[in-house]
């Protein structure tokens, strides 16, 4: 009976790949020769006219990308510290933010409505005119006068106090992009959301009958039963930073399609890669630490 | 004794009062801050050229009209281009939500070899961005040309990526439905083995209704980023006329001597109007993913 019933799940098992096939096909077929498709055009001069036949010329492109591109270096450069400012500042911000829309107060659906809207309309065409918006509206302009100010108040504040220059910068560059940040945490505040209201209420009850704070329920019990949602709100905001480097794809775009320079392009977008896999590792790793330091 | 108590009292319900304000003021400023450009922009492709050159007019059109509006929607293509926007977008959101929730569902509920690599790749494909790895991408895609098969400049390309998990953020929906499933319990799949039906059939009648509210939004979620993503439309469907890509070729010459103000005004305009559908699926499917919010289960993991 045991052994049968052990086969029939088996044979069930089975099954998941059915279920599985068009990832599969995705992986093998897709994703992963284009990958390596990418990799051999970085070392290989192309011939464009004969159906792209490639031919192994060696690394010279990734010297030429950091030697000989002017744009390329400062263009990389900037994405990494993006990628390491915006990072925490969203998962941050969007735990604060969903902690807050998960309280009970007076028109709570309209705010989660607001705070979600930018995830469906902040994007792609779109949200290249907000910036026209933000600029031309008038009181766009006020503010553009006013902020300049307030920021030089505030990092001459901040130096004044010997803050380390590294936190002066994330924090005037945060408060500085505070709509793309709202804008780009929309979804990660779905994800908090879903995960807070998992949490029962009758531990925090429990909790606080034995006398804990309020920000020690938050350190005790929000912070590790949310732990799995913050590796998942990481991985995507990684990918939605990672994405939006308009500027560099812009440029490997025109490289390769405009000026023929394909070999070229597709080197820096390994380069590209490499770096983000090198940022991505260095995540994980801290977010173990930490996981770790939290259930000791 | 009596006092004392009246006085923790008042303290608790003061310290209430100044954090619900402090909580107003942080959800109002920073919602203003998000509805601000979308305000502006209505009230902006409003504007009339002699606002623009009026001094006193900064945000509020003195003489509101449609002239931006109308010169946007002689540029745009119509009704071709929202035509194949439709279809675009609606076919890749079915695509992707039925992928997303087939492979969710073998990635949830099946323990089988290999099920962590793949859940891996999942990962690595969504981070990996789809730009990096475009142009090759393209090229193969221009290569099954040898065999008479001429992909680019039609929808397949971007069909054939939405349906292998490739499209755009995909990975991400296959996260969401994988959660979903997960968090559903094992009875009611039992039961259904125990009556005798099949893997398919349970997945079918049984496991396919609890996914419903998942699977809106994840319909929600690619429609929209279908319907603004000009990426892949500038790769695979250069000559196809779209709303997405037809924002930024929206121009207004010679109406006002300096800058290209017109132009923005016209760009403000054409935004909204790829906006409107958007707003209106918006509120369409919003109850159904205020509840995914509250209802299914996102147990991580």
């Amino acid at each position: 009976m045991l052994k049968k019933k052990a086969s029939l799940f088996e044979r069930r098992a089975r099954f998941g790949y059915i279920f599985i096939l068009p990832l599969i096909i995705g992986v093998f077929l897709v994703f992963i020769p284009n990958l390596i498709q990418t990799f051999i055009y970085s070392v290989s001069t192309i011939d464009t006219q004969h159906n792209f036949s490639t031919e192994f010329s060696g690394f010279s492109k990734y010297v030429a990308a950091f030697k000989s591109d002017p744009e390329f270096l400062p263009m990389l450069v900037s994405s990494i510290k993006t990628w390491i400012i915006n990072v925490p500042v969203i998962i941050i911000y969007s735990l604060l933010m969903a902690t807050i829309l998960n309280q009970d107060f007076k028109g709570r659906v309209i705010a989660r409505i607001i705070f979600f809207v930018p995830v469906i309309l902040a994007v792609g065409a779109l949200s290249s005119t907000d910036s026209t918006a933000m600029y031309y509206s008038g009181a766009g302009q006020a503010i553009d006068v006013d902020s300049a100010n307030a920021f030089t108040d505030m990092s001459a504040l901040l130096s004044s106090l010997n803050f380390p220059k590294v936190l002066k910068d994330i924090v005037t560059d945060a408060v500085d992009n505070i709509y793309d940040i709202a804008c780009s945490s929309g979804l990660q505040i779905f994800i908090f959301l879903a995960g807070l209201q998992e949490i029962p209420v009758s531990v925090y009850e429990a909790a606080s009958i034995e006398g804990c704070s309020k920000w020690e329920l938050f350190w005790k019990i929000t912070l590790p039963m949310i732990t799995p949602q913050i590796a998942v709100n990481a991985v995507y905001t990684i990918s939605l930073v990672a994405d939006s480097a308009d500027g560099m794809f812009w440029y490997t775009n025109v490289l390769a399609f405009s000026e023929n320079q394909y070999a070229l392009a597709n080197a820096m977008n390994i380069i590209y890669l490499l770096a983000l896999g090198i940022f991505v590792s260095i995540i994980l790793l801290i977010m173990k630490k930490i996981s770790s330091n939290i259930s000791n | 004794m009596q006092n004392k108590i009246n006085n923790d009292k008042l303290r608790a319900k003061t310290f209430n009062l100044m954090y619900a304000l402090l909580r107003f003021i942080i959800i109002f400023g920073l919602g203003f801050i998000i509805v601000k450009p979308l305000l502006a922009k209505v009230l902006l492709s409003f504007m009339s050229p002699q606002d623009l050159l009026d001094n006193t007019v900064k945000l509020i059109p003195k003489t509101p009209s449609l002239y931006y509006w109308k010169k946007m929607l002689d540029q745009i293509s119509l009704p071709t281009s929202v035509i194949n926007s439709v279809l675009l977008s609606f076919l890749v959101a079915v695509v992707q939500t039925a992928a997303c929730t087939v492979i969710g569902y073998g990635l949830a509920r099946f323990k089988f070899k290999g099920s962590g690599l793949a859940f891996a790749f999942v990962i690595i494909m969504m981070i990996v961005p789809y730009q990096t790895i475009n142009i090759a991408q393209y090229q193969s895609f221009v290569n099954l040309s040898v065999f008479g098969i001429e992909l680019v400049d039609t929808f397949w390309p971007i069909l054939i990526l939405a349906f292998t998990g490739l499209g755009i953020r995909e990975g991400l929906y296959i996260y969401l439905m994988r959660e979903n499933f997960k968090g559903l319990s094992n009875t009611l799949e039992e039961a259904a083995y125990i009556d005798g039906a099949g893997v398919f059939k349970t997945f079918w009648a049984v496991m396919l209704p609890n996914a419903r509210t998942m699977m809106t939004t994840v319909f929600l979620f690619s429609f929209c980023w279908e319907w603004t993503d000009t990426v892949y439309p500038k790769t695979y469907l250069v000559d196809t006329p779209l709303l997405a890509t037809a924002i930024s070729t929206v121009s207004v010459r010679n109406d006002l001597a300096w800058d290209n103000i017109g132009t923005q005004m016209a760009q403000c305009a054409a935004s909204l109007f790829v906006a409107i559908p958007l707003i209106f699926l918006f509120v369409l499917c919003q109850r159904s993913f205020v509840k995914s919010i509250s209802q299914t289960g996102l147990s991580g993991g």
